[in-house]
């Protein structure tokens, strides 16, 4: 299953000890103000950001107090307003009038009558106290007692929503996740407004602490799938989780093939849709990509805006992907394969026009095809890596030198830069980044296998592909359903998108209860539990 | 560690075995299309008398360069096509003796004709085709023609205009001449295989207008009315590989009726007061054969059903009343039934069933025709009675009824 993680674990549980981080630090925290204020700070270097506001609280008693906070996780006004003033101002602890009220009984007074944060929490120990600290809480230390309060506060520099930048859509809703978990959870909310979503939420990565939110739809939902993620969210073992793709990595089928097993998107509405058909997403915060689990080959080459549009220009506009997919897996082997060894099944002009092209061409045509297509990579690279003003030299470039240059000097066949260009351009239409990116090195080894054997080593490579791509599977679904197994019910939204009164049950295989969308007896909506 | 990953799996290993057939094959059977010289078409003649140099075949070589065009302009326009000509006592010897000359491999599958010399014809042509089905490298589908009254180096040496590639020209001439005036088929290669294996075989026939010597330059080519032209001409009648007969106007054209070949031509029916003057468009035609052996003699029926339409009167006449009609279709079938009874005695003088009607018997008596079978052509054929039945129908009178002419 997870070859990659299982040959990783032994390795990584060896040389990452759980406790490395705080094993030096004392965790319990004392009645001392100072000694507690000392502790945070060495506990946290003496970090610059940490910000200390000492003060005196109540009257006539005075009680010492401090709030500690890490600037930019914080929201200023907010603490300032809900903490500190109300700590200050409110001078009401005057009940205390002999001073024997023991320090947990300050706690509750000071956490039921004066902290106006929404969201107040008693950290009993140090450890406790630093993540929530680290999370962006306001933490609140009162002399002489040995826990602390912390204060929601969260606040600080997020991104906003924005428009979706890769999966862009015409008739659509024009938002894209964020970096911030909560925001992201929240607009999947503001679309499917049941209590069925469920979110549960973790913390991964032993150093980066990242917040990890699996959502699904309760009684949708496969249970077993859901279980599944858990396991599988379980085994992950590492000291940082950076981005969604860490958790890919950890959690998919099979690491080392080629295709995407995962589902990707920037689309709320994406997520909203597969949830609905009973498919489980995980929010990694810090990630504006979210995952979607399981996926099918299929998915990777629907959007959207398939559903905003009318179904017959999405079906055809579906057929286009899969042709295009076809062309970039094979446009440029094909090519190769007729010319050095079926020059025969090209039609007589055709042929006539190529070898024209060809006869002054210097190289065999693997070479001349190979050529082409790394330097269209290497422009392809260049342009994302490369800063943005200088983004017009490198197209002038590219196009005038690789494209006429390269035939005029007689380097290239003008028929082999029509090939790789086609090839390019239809591996645009591949809706999913990451399905691009799997045919893209495919194309390669499809390339030298017919270089090697022509159409029969084109013909070799497809059935090992469809052979192994047949054997996958995402966690428990087949790869490639709902084609192999031929599932005819669910073929209403694979190639095919029939219009929406058709669609009435969910796919098969993915949601295996509750797959009927429209329940006609009680004439209720979707997901109400489970039955 | 990457080698830990690949050793780990099975189906790596079976991974890296796939991956090290790749390697070991090297690039088999693989060509660049720049070590081919394209052959557009292909003539056999005769060489000599002795076995040393029996054929003499030419290979016409298309110059891809010239025939796709822009790429070297302003340079000395070349010749779009070169002919290569070398003997031997086989053909596949005399085609591997052009190597000499030719400056790459010779590519077979493109050939889009293949020429035999009038003299070869006469000669035999029986043997010429064995390689032409053995040999993987041909294909058969190209129509083979016999060049009348030349060679056929002659005849692949003519150059063209408007389709620079001659041989192309010729099949594009003989395609067209098949489609819209049905005067010729095309034979291809199989067919002829085939037909010659039965027995008496039709091929259509090529002919060189003009002087050869003048048809060999680049400037016939760049004349307005070229002086050297080639054209379809003639229906070669060969009886046991031999060349008899050479068809030509109605009973080449009643061999095209019987075969179901025809798919298009004009008929010329007479008015009252003029001969020949109005033209009926065939626009379909199919035809019948049926055979029956009655008192031990074959009778054989050829129906043929035609349809047409009036395209063109230069008298006047009422074609809008359905007499003028039936009238006109009882002289089409006339004329039709005229073309095939010329083909029919025409080929039964000569003794060659052309048209395989002893498949037909065959098919309906079998035993009868075992015990005919090698006196057929001989002596059967030419004296059996065939039935001619034609079904000739008028459907349209074009975009006008009446015509202008009073």
């Amino acid at each position: 299953m997870n070859t990659w993680g299982r040959m990783f674990k032994k390795k990584t549980q060896n040389v990452f000890n759980d406790e490395t981080d705080s094993s030096s630090i004392e965790y319990d925290l004392s009645p001392s103000l100072e000694d507690n204020i000392e502790k945070v700070r060495e506990a946290l270097g003496h970090s610059g950001d940490l910000i200390l506001r000492e003060f005196e609280m109540g009257k006539p008693l005075i009680h010492k107090v401090a709030t500690i906070y890490l600037n930019g996780l914080t929201d200023k006004d907010l603490m300032g307003n809900l903490v500190i003033e109300k700590l200050m101002a409110d001078i009401h602890v005057v009940e205390n009038k002999e001073g024997d009220w023991p320090p947990d009984l300050i706690g509750a007074y000071v956490k039921d009558h004066l902290l106006t944060a929404t969201h107040v929490e008693v950290a009993i120990d140090l450890k406790k106290l630093l993540s929530l600290l680290l999370s962006g809480q306001t933490i609140v230390l009162i002399d002489g007692w040995n826990q602390a309060f912390a204060c929601a506060s969260q606040g600080g520099e997020i991104r906003s929503i924005q428009e979706p930048t890769t999966e862009s859509s015409v008739r659509g809703p024009k938002e894209s996740f964020t970096e911030s978990l909560i925001t992201n959870t929240s607009l999947i909310r503001r679309r499917i407004k049941s209590p069925n979503v469920w979110l549960e939420t973790r913390k991964l990565g032993k150093i980066t602490q990242t917040d990890i939110g699996v959502m699904y739809i309760n009684g949708i939902a496969n249970e077993k799938l859901i279980n599944e993620v858990r396991e599988r969210l379980d085994k992950i073992d590492v000291d940082e989780i950076q981005g969604s793709n860490t958790i890919e990595e950890w959690i998919a089928d099979d690491i080392l093939t080629p295709w995407p097993t995962i589902m990707t998107t920037e689309r709320p509405d994406v997520v909203s849709g597969n949830l609905l058909e009973g498919r489980i997403a995980i929010f990694v915060d810090g990630t504006p990509i979210p995952l979607i689990v399981p996926a099918t080959w299929n998915q990777f080459f629907q959007t959207a805006e398939d559903y905003y549009l009318r179904w017959n220009i999405s079906v055809f506009l579906r057929f286009i992907r899969i042709i295009s997919f076809l062309i970039t897996l094979l446009g440029p082997s094909l090519f190769i394969a007729f010319i050095s060894f079926h020059p025969e099944l090209i039609p007589t002009p055709l042929l006539i026009n190529l070898a024209a092209q060809r006869q002054a061409i210097p190289f065999p045509v693997i070479i001349e095809a190979l050529l082409m297509e790394f330097t269209f990579e290497v422009l392809r690279e260049a342009g994302i890596r490369m800063p943005r003003p200088v983004g017009q030299a490198v197209s002038i470039v590219g196009a005038l030198v690789l494209g006429e240059a390269a035939v005029s000097a007689g380097i290239v066949s003008s028929a082999m830069v029509i090939v790789v260009a086609a090839t390019a351009i239809a591996s645009f239409t591949i809706p999913h980044y990451s399905m691009t990116d799997a045919v893209r090195l495919l194309r390669f080894i499809m390339m030298i296998l017919a270089s090697t054997y022509g159409l029969y080593g084109i013909g070799l490579g497809v059935i090992l592909l469809v052979s192994h791509t047949v054997s996958l599977r995402s966690f428990g679904i087949p790869y490639l359903a709902p084609f192999a197994p031929l599932v005819v019910a669910d073929q209403k939204d694979a190639i095919l998108r029939l219009p929406k009164p058709f669609m009435k049950n969910r796919p098969r295989l993915v949601s295996q209860k509750k797959t009927n969308r429209i329940d006609s007896k009680k004439g209720e909506p979707l997901g109400e539990g489970n039955e | 560690m990457i080698m830990k990953i690949f050793l780990l799996h099975k189906s790596y290993k079976i991974f890296l075995c796939i991956l090290s057939i790749l390697f070991i094959s090297g690039c088999w059977d693989s060509n660049e299309l720049q070590d081919f010289s394209i052959i557009s078409g292909i003539g056999i003649d005769k060489g000599g008398d002795d076995p040393e140099n029996r054929f003499r075949t030419t290979v016409q070589i298309i110059n891809p360069s010239i025939v796709s065009g822009g790429q070297q302009a302003g340079s000395v326009q070349s010749s779009p096509v070169t002919t290569y000509s070398e003997t031997g006592s086989t053909l596949k010897e005399a085609l591997r003796k052009i190597s000499n000359e030719a400056p790459a491999e010779l590519f077979f599958p493109h050939i889009q004709i293949m020429l035999i010399g009038e003299e070869l014809a006469k000669e035999g042509i029986d043997e010429l085709f064995d390689v032409v089905e053995r040999d993987p490298k041909f294909r058969v589908l190209f129509p083979v023609l016999i060049v009348k009254g030349h060679t056929a180096e002659d005849a692949l040496k003519v150059s063209t205009s408007l389709r620079p590639i001659p041989s192309a020209k010729i099949e594009g001439s003989l395609q067209s001449s098949k489609e819209i005036w049905g005067e010729y088929p095309s034979t291809r290669a199989d067919q002829a295989i085939m037909k010659l294996g039965e027995g008496s075989a039709a091929i259509t026939g090529i002919e060189i207008n003009g002087d050869v010597e003048k048809g060999n330059q680049t400037a016939n080519m760049q004349e307005i009315s070229q002086s050297t032209k080639l054209e379809i001409k003639g229906l070669a009648i060969i009886r046991e590989g031999k060349l008899e007969k050479w068809l030509e106007g109605d009973p080449a054209r009643g061999v095209v009726w019987v075969n179901n070949e025809m798919e298009e031509t004009v008929m010329n029916l007479d008015c009252p007061e003029k001969k020949d003057a109005i033209a009926i468009d065939i626009g379909r035609a199919e035809s019948i054969i049926k055979a029956k052996v009655k008192k031990d003699k074959p009778v054989i029926t050829i129906r043929i059903n035609a349809e047409g339409s009036v395209s063109e009167t230069h008298c006047s006449m009422e074609l809008d009343k359905d007499e003028t009609i039936k009238e006109l279709e009882k002289q089409l079938r006339n004329e039709i039934e005229e073309e095939v009874q010329a083909a029919i005695k025409t080929l039964q003088e000569e003794k060659s069933d052309v048209f395989g009607l002893g498949e037909y018997i065959n098919i309906e008596e079998k035993n009868y025709w075992k015990k005919i079978k090698d006196k057929w052509e001989e002596e059967i054929f030419p004296e059996s009675k065939v039935n001619i039945e034609v079904h000739a129908t008028i459907r349209r009178t074009g975009m006008k009824v009446k015509s202008y002419i009073k």
